[in-house]
């Protein structure tokens, strides 16, 4: 699980808009564990990308991110490939729960177009604030309401439903 | 104040409120929940036995081994076998095993009832909404949630009304006007919003080809569908043996609407999607095809019995085109069965089709019959991205399965009105 005491920061890999869970992972890699999906992350739109992200790196799609089908091994494959956050300007909606279910954190930013390929990007999920540091731009992100923060701040649904149900 | 639209009273009914509004985010009570081998107990199971609850309702709850099923592989294996212990652990009452699609099984096996909400971990769980349902897919993970509460949270989403109206001529099914509207609207265009699909065209197709443009709605990113109940969705249910329990909810007159389309279908072409994306959409004559290696006649979306039945109309006495292959399987083993009894398989198999297992198969990009580097399809499922149903180096058309046929037996994208 993530470190909430550590600030997620790392390179900005830009993406553009509707880009389905198909191309997020590719649908060959179903059955794979999850220990092995994240050698094979946005493979479907960009094959470097498993081989070059960096720990903490951050991905930032444009509108209706993670579109198409509603498998999660989506999200599981962007964190277990190490990526910190998913920025976006819009996201479908099954990526969207199913990233906060999995505790990966997913930002909706009115202005995540503004970031650019390899900008130097700090996120604080809590916060809702994204920080360009290559542009010198701070950008505010639109903030979830409560249930879904206890959520964000456990670290995923399993986490939180521990602590509340058992 | 307006009126409410059919979402906001299903969701006011499941969440125990007297009305809600757009936006409002409310804890609903689920009444039937899917979950299927691709995005059930081998990803959620460990977590779940972790919690050490029971399953909220055994009686309404269906799990499916459907995408993996059967495997073709030691890591669909894994899949399969996780997925099976787990249902006898579970001891589940409701877990099919290679029987059908899941969205096909809810509805048949009366797991539908109108006026209610129904969860799935699959995006097509908008297919309720041709049974008057609001189904909502969510992830593995939440379905824990879901298992252990019997509740999910929602916003309360807005609601795009889509009418169709005029004279549904032949040769025109669910999977023409679905793709209509797709082209309109685009893939994005009904986005954390549910598509009322509606017009007297509409209510004229069967329950079956309605359910095509409820289990598409989710090619619109759509929150999820609905679909007015009437004598024939009365008749779908009594068949499944949902006779009574179930009160129709209907959108009210002044129910506020995000959009309104509005399709006159009495001069519609059969349309298609070209590849690689499922509103890139041309009217069939239209569309120049290079030559197909590949028909596929499947899914929970373009393999229900009207959609056999439409094929073989097509194909009875013809054979499909030199250097092409024909797919097809059926989305249950229920269709399968009466598909046999009523000759529909016999004239399929007699034109040259390969017949494959009752599960997911090629539309899930598994099993026998995947695309390879360079290959063409035309198919009666619902989605046409690079790698869908193979390899990324693929072409996939999307039409509907009468479409598909006429394309088979030309060896081209055709025109199924040429042989009717
Ligand atoms: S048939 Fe295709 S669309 Fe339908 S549930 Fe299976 S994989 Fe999904």
């Amino acid at each position: 699980m993530r470190d909430e005491t550590q600030a997620i920061e790392g390179g900005a890999w830009v993406f553009g808009d509707n880009v389905d869970t198909g191309y997020i992972m590719p649908s060959k890699y179903a059955s794979l564990p999850d220990e092995e999906l994240g050698a094979h992350a946005m493979e479907g739109i960009d094959p470097n990308f498993p081989k070059n992200v960096q720990a903490g790196d951050v991905i930032v799609g444009g509108r209706n991110f993670g579109c198409g089908s509603s498998r999660e091994t989506a999200p599981r494959g962007i964190k277990r490939a190490g990526v910190g956050a998913v920025i976006a300007r819009t996201f479908a909606r099954n990526f969207f729960r199913n990233s906060l279910c999995i505790g990966l954190p997913v930002l909706i930013c009115a202005d995540a177009e503004s970031i650019e390929q390899g900008d130097r990007v700090r996120v604080d999920p809590i916060a809702g604030r994204v920080e360009n540091l290559t542009k010198g731009q701070t950008l505010q992100a639109e903030p979830l309401p409560d249930h879904i923060m206890d959520m964000v701040k456990a670290g995923g649904l399993v986490p939180y439903l521990k602590q509340t149900l058992t | 104040m307006s009126g409410d639209t059919a979402t906001q009273k299903i969701l006011a009914r499941a969440s125990g409120r007297e009305r809600v509004d757009v936006g409002d985010i409310v804890w609903a009570k689920v009444d039937a929940h899917v979950m299927h081998d691709n995005q059930g107990p081998f990803r959620m199971g460990k977590d779940f036995a972790e919690l050490g609850l029971p399953i909220w309702n055994k009686d309404r709850f269906m799990l499916t081994a459907d995408h993996h099923n059967p495997p073709t592989g030691d890591s669909q294996s894994k899949v399969l076998n996780v997925t099976r212990a787990w249902a006898a652990e579970q001891e589940l009452s409701h877990f099919y095993d290679a029987e059908g699609i899941c969205h096909i099984l809810m509805a048949e096996k009366g797991f539908v009832r109108p006026g209610v909400l129904v969860t799935g971990t699959d995006s097509h769980t908008t297919n309720t909404g041709a049974l008057g349902a609001l189904g909502v897919a969510i992830g593995p993970t939440e379905s824990i949630g879901v298992l252990a509460k019997g509740e999910v949270w929602l916003r309360v989403p807005e609601t795009i009304r889509v009418q169709f109206k005029g004279r549904v001529p032949a040769g025109i099914y669910g999977k023409d006007m679905a793709l209509l509207a797709l082209k309109d609207l685009k893939v994005d265009g009904a986005e954390y919003k549910v598509l009322q699909f509606e017009g007297e065209a509409l209510m004229a197709l069967s329950v079956e080809d309605r359910m095509t443009l409820s289990n598409m709605a989710a090619e619109f990113s759509a929150k999820s569908s609905i679909i007015d109940v009437d004598e024939a969705t009365a008749e779908y249910l009594k068949n499944a043996g949902v006779e009574d329990g179930w009160e129709a909810v209907r959108s009210d007159e002044d129910a506020t609407y995000a959009a309104s389309y509005e399709y006159d279908v009495t001069d519609l072409s059969p349309q298609v999607a070209c590849p690689h994306r499922m509103d890139n959409v041309y009217p069939v004559e239209e569309v120049d095809s290079p030559p197909l290696q590949r028909a596929h006649i499947g899914s929970c979306t373009g393999a229900k019995l009207l959609d056999l039945q439409a094929a073989a109309a097509v194909l009875k006495g013809r054979r499909v085109a030199h250097g092409l292959q024909l797919l097809i399987a059926p989305a249950s083993k229920d269709i399968m069965s009466k598909a046999m009894a009523d000759g529909t398989l016999g004239a399929l198999i007699d034109a040259g089709g390969v017949l494959l297992p009752t599960t997911c198969g090629v539309c899930a990009g598994r099993g026998p019959g995947q695309l390879g580097d360079g290959e063409m399809c035309i198919s009666s499922a619902n989605r046409n991205y690079k790698g869908r149903m193979g390899s990324a180096e693929a072409s996939i058309y999307l039409a509907s399965a009468a479409t598909v046929a006429a394309s088979a037996v030309k060896g081209r994208v055709a025109d199924p009105r040429e042989f009717i």
